[in-house]
């Protein structure tokens, strides 16, 4: 493990996650912690049910966890309730879901648009900017389009350029090619890896695939509940 | 326009049937209950507008009795007291025996002492032209408007009909009201000399009363003088308590209307209840992503109820218009009820005032928000996580399951509680009856779960699979299946409930005719109030009818209005035939023999029961009636059912009336024949006999039955178009939850049909579920409605109209219930079922 960098991005510290199922309680997170570094790109490895996504959504404030603490940008989740955590969320965080999750009666356009107008700071500049993600991304002859007309690796880059649309300082990425054919799935990463990182945005990937992984510079494994981080030999082993 | 708004309002567009059901479903509760209060106002504001402009700018008014006043008395107020803003006034209500159904109010005046009152009828005035009134007899002036409706103008004879005889009328003038509120109150108005109208009802030299105008500071005064000098059945009161009067008639007809009506908006409630859970269940992905990306929960919250609220807008100016136009045909109904119960009102058109339909968009739009809430809140109280979930509703629903149900029990005890108040007070009973429902319609999930565990292995061996599937999916979807049984079950009841009632109180007065019809023929003259002779039969016909052949003995009756210590009263003197079958015709609570021969020794009087209902007067209690000799005090003998008013009236001996009162006027009579007489053959002779100077309804006791039959069926005619109405707003509400609910299965039922399912079965399978939908609501409906009959018939209608109906269920009506909500649940899945068995799978697959 890397050690702690007082400028880190992100201090996840012991942080435990569990639920009661059937009288039952069923650890899902145990003790992790660790530090993720500002621009620092980061895949969270891991098998089905390992608890990747629950740690995704801890990160992002949307799941509270049942020990432990996280901070992001100096701020501790755990000090700010329910509301100020979403706007939280809404100032600094990005998301790229597996399933694209755009809003299917917004245009593209919009919805790219509807992070940076959540945060009610909607200019010109920032209209220009947002076709100018689309551009990147490929898509800017689109922009008026409907996400029912677009294939589902189109959807995925309008997704990208709506997690970055507000200019978040981290972007959390849950398996975002888990619902995209191979070569399409390449061709996005390339994209979501280009563009955090010309940015200077902190990256977080969920997948499960190694070769996905590659490209991260640090490798997060979960196993069992516990987080561990591996190199990608120890991982390809 | 917010992304947020524009999202939301693209998603509304872009399920157009779901939100056209659920804007119709407001707008058809709302049209209920607007159309409802706009009739009720409309009849109540004619009667008022009429009254306003007959009374004029009165500060009081001397009321004679039975006998009028005398004009004489009129003579001594202005000339003696020097009261020269006095007026005298004969008024009476009068029928065109060509149009059946319209009647006036002759209103006879003198021109010289109208100028204070009546402006617009003062002599000089632009408004009229009273001269030839004065110089030309049995000429009237009426309305241009009215002029214009009736197809007659100046020069022109109009028939009227006066104490049941024919009387020709010339009109000599039109006259316009100054503004629309005047030409509206004129419209039911007959003017005519003061002469003319004494001469019309056959009272020369009498009056029916005189307008004041006393001044504030020595009114007080002048009152005393005027006690002093009005006759002791005369009633010294204000144009305001007369007004009143009238208006407290019909309060509770009005209060049981409107209950009816709100009852279609909470029908209409729960319809956009299960509409906005569905909106907020088909977007839950939706409202995931929202939140993850940062929107709070009160923007998710505001944005639901602000998509409710256009719902509800729109509904609700939808149901205002909706609701003027089923009220113009609805306000005929209520006047032909207020005219055959209470009092007679010319209503020529829908008063469009504004509180109805202010009221209308108020709760139509709170309603709907209201019922918005519940999902908004469910949506924005999740975390985002499991707004993600597909199953966290239904989850939310089978956690909250016990709690709704606890709800339910609560609800119908706290009902069953408040029903225990001993309280007139409907809005207290309405209270309780809508608590019972919606306490019942809270136990409708449980019900549902139970019953579906019974009908799953029925389903199953009948069906196989797939009917095991359709009693499944009921439950598994219950958020939403549950509230539209809940809908369903609540309209259904209600038929029940309503029907029940209606059909124990039809059984009633049936066997109350039957009793009380014991006389072969009754003859009155034709009255303008259905339910009240009031008419005085000529002498001469009463002497021909008395001795014509086969008539063996006759009962006569004199009906009329006089004050008491109770209010008014409607007094009916009676004097017995000589007949044993006499006895029979009346049924009293308590000792009928003791009630009989105190009556005929003149001890006292006899109450019907809503008149001793009404005014708290039983049994024992006394009585004091305003009669020509003043205030006359007597016991009450007897209470007897009668169920021909719910006014009620008051019955004294004929001996003892004639006492008290110079009234030898016979209003209607029975007549008894030879018990092997041939009734129509006799009916034929009195026909011959007595007709020719008044117009006589002479009719078989058979006849009596059915008209009066007649006149409940039409009393209840309004019910039965409300019940109507909120069965379709029921229809609505499932037929809505159907198609979100099929819509929301369409990958399931996509897979389904990629695995083999054909159409057919398709089909069979939307349609096993939807029939058990209305199953379900059917068979709880009948527990409901029965309970709802039951309060309907021995608390609500008690204390409404003072009424005791011998209760019976009807099977027939049960089992109609029953078959309503099934076929009312499989017709609402038609659509639904039709709708995905033609969609093809890949789509159905590929649109999840």
């Amino acid at each position: 493990m890397k050690q702690p960098n007082t400028q880190a991005l992100i201090d996840i510290r012991n942080v435990g996650k569990s639920f009661i199922e059937g009288g039952h309680e069923r650890i899902v997170l145990h003790q992790a912690s660790t530090q993720i570094q500002r621009g620092e790109s980061v895949a969270l490895l891991g098998r089905s049910g390992s608890g990747k996504s629950t740690l995704l959504n801890i990160l992002s404030g949307i799941d509270a966890p049942t020990t432990g603490v996280i901070t992001i940008d100096g701020v501790a989740l755990h000090s700010l309730n329910e509301r100020d955590r979403t706007l939280f969320r809404r100032r600094n965080i990005g998301f790229v879901f597996q399933f694209f999750n755009l809003i299917p009666t917004l245009s593209v356009e919009e919805n790219v648009l509807l992070p940076v107008e959540l945060n009610g700071t909607v200019t010109a500049a920032k209209r220009d900017a947002a076709r100018e993600l689309l551009r990147r991304v490929g898509l800017g002859d689109r922009g008026a389009a409907f996400p029912d007309k677009l294939s589902g690796g189109e959807q995925q880059r309008v997704a990208i350029a709506r997690a970055l649309a507000h200019d978040p300082a981290l972007v959390l990425a849950d398996e975002p090619t888990g619902n995209l054919d191979a070569a399409t799935g390449e061709q996005v990463l390339q994209l979501l890896d280009d563009m955090t990182r010309q940015a200077g945005k902190t990256l977080i990937m969920v997948t499960h695939s190694t070769a996905i992984a590659a490209r991260a510079d640090r490798i997060l494994h979960l196993e069992d509940g516990r987080l561990v981080e591996h190199s990608l030999l120890e991982v390809n082993e | 326009m917010s992304l947020l708004r524009r999202n939301s309002w693209r998603y509304l567009l872009r399920h157009p049937a779901q939100m056209l059901l659920a804007i119709l479903g407001v707008a058809l509760g709302v049209a209920v209950m607007v159309s409802i209060d706009l009739a009720n106002g409309s009849a109540l504001r004619a009667f008022e507008l009429s009254s306003e402009t007959i009374t004029g700018k009165a500060t009081d008014q001397i009321v004679g009795g039975p006998n009028g006043l005398p004009s004489a008395l009129y003579r001594q107020i202005r000339v003696d007291l020097g009261l020269r803003l006095s007026a005298p006034v004969v008024e009476a209500n009068v029928g065109l025996p060509d149009r059946p159904g319209r009647s006036f109010r002759l209103l006879g005046v003198d021109a010289f002492a109208e100028g204070p009152f009546r402006p617009y009828l003062a002599v000089g005035s632009s408004a009229a032209n009273l001269g030839p009134l004065l110089t030309q007899p049995n000429t009237a002036i009426i309305s241009f408007e009215t002029a214009q409706t009736l197809a007659i103008t100046t020069g022109d004879t109009l028939e009227i009909r006066v104490a049941g005889v024919r009387q020709p009328l010339r009109i000599v003038g039109l006259l316009e009201g100054g503004d629309e509120l005047s030409r509206r109150g004129l419209a039911d108005v007959l003017l005519t000399d003061i002469a003319t109208a004494q001469e019309l009802v056959g009272r020369p030299d009498r009056i029916s009363r005189i307008d004041l105008i006393l001044p504030a500071a020595t009114r007080e005064a002048t009152l005393a003088q005027l006690r002093a000098i009005i006759p002791a059945d005369a009633d010294l009161t204000t144009p305001g308590a007369r007004s009143a009067t009238f208006s407290q008639m019909t309060r509770a007809f009005e209060v049981n209307l409107q209950a009816l009506s709100l009852l279609a908006l909470i029908v209409g409630v729960f319809l956009i209840y299960n509409t906005m859970t569905f909106s907020v269940v088909q977007r839950r992905t939706l409202f995931g992503t929202l939140r993850s990306l940062g929107v709070t929960r009160g923007e998710v919250f505001g944005l639901i109820i602000s998509e409710a609220a256009l719902v509800g807008a729109l509904g609700a100016i939808l149901g205002v218009a909706l609701g003027i136009v089923l009220g113009r045909g609805l306000v005929q109904l209520v006047t032909q009820t207020i005219n055959d119960l209470y009092f007679s009102v010319n209503v020529q058109a829908v008063d469009l005032a504004l509180w109805p339909l202010l009221k209308g968009l108020i709760l139509g739009l709170g309603a709907t928000v209201l019922a918005a809430c519940v999902p908004a809140l469910e949506a924005t109280l999740a975390a985002p996580r499991t707004v993600l979930r597909r199953s966290s509703v239904e989850e939310r629903m089978r956690r909250l399951l016990p709690r709704t149900t606890a709800s339910g029990v609560l609800l119908l005890l706290a009902g069953l509680g408040i029903l225990q108040i001993p309280t007139r007070n409907l809005i207290v009973s309405f209270s309780a009856l809508f608590a019972i429902l919606i306490g019942c319609a809270l136990l409708t999930p449980a019900v549902t779960v139970g019953l579906m565990q019974l009908m799953r292995p029925v389903f199953g061996r009948a069906f196989g699979l797939l009917g095991r599937m359709a009693a499944r999916d009921v439950v598994a979807a219950l958020s939403r299946t549950g509230v539209a049984i809940a809908a369903l079950m609540v309209a259904v009841s209600v038929t029940v409930g309503a029907g029940t009632m209606i059909g124990s109180f039809r059984q009633t007065v049936v066997q109350w005719l039957d009793t009380s019809l014991q006389a072969d023929i009754f003859i009155s003259s034709p009255s303008l109030n259905a339910t009240r002779t009031d008419v005085p039969l000529d002498p001469a016909v009463v002497q021909r009818i008395v001795t014509t052949e086969g008539v063996t003995g006759v009962t006569t009756f004199v009906g009329l209005q006089v004050g008491s210590d109770a209010g008014p009263t409607n007094l009916l003197a009676l004097q017995l035939a000589n007949d044993p079958r006499n006895r029979q015709a009346l049924t009293f609570i308590g000792d009928s023999d003791a009630a009989w021969s105190r009556f005929i020794s003149g001890e006292g009087v006899w109450v019907s029961e809503p008149y001793a209902y009404r005014t708290g007067r039983g049994l024992g209690d006394t009585l004091t009636l305003q009669s020509e000799r003043g205030p006359q005090t007597f016991p009450i003998v007897g209470v007897y059912y009668d169920y021909a008013s719910d006014v009620g009236t008051v019955t004294i001996n004929r001996a003892t009336f004639d006492r008290f009162w110079n009234v030898p006027q016979i209003s209607s009579m029975a007549v008894w024949a030879a018990p092997d007489a041939d009734i129509d053959a006799l009916v034929t002779r009195l026909q011959t006999n007595a007709g020719g100077t008044q117009d006589l309804l002479i009719q078989p006791n058979q006849a009596i039955r059915q008209a009066t039959l007649e006149v409940f069926d039409r009393t209840f005619a309004i019910t039965a178009v409300l019940q109507v109405l909120a069965t379709i707003v029921a229809f609505i509400g499932i037929l809505s939850a159907l198609m979100a609910l099929q819509l929301e299965r369409a990958r399931e039922l996509g897979v389904l049909r990629a695995n083999g399912l054909t159409p057919g079965q398709l089909w069979a399978m939307v349609l096993s579920q939807t029939g058990l939908m209305g199953l379900t609501a059917g068979l709880l409906a009948l527990p409901v409605g029965m309970i709802l009959a039951v309060v309907l018939v021995f608390v609500i209608n008690k204390r409404s109209f003072g009424w005791t109906l011998q209760m019976q269920f009807d099977p027939g009506l049960l089992v109609q219930a029953l078959v309503v909500s099934i076929v009312a649940a499989l017709l609402a899945g038609l659509y639904p079922a039709w709708r995905m068995a033609r969609t093809s799978p890949a789509l159905a697959l590929r649109e999840e």
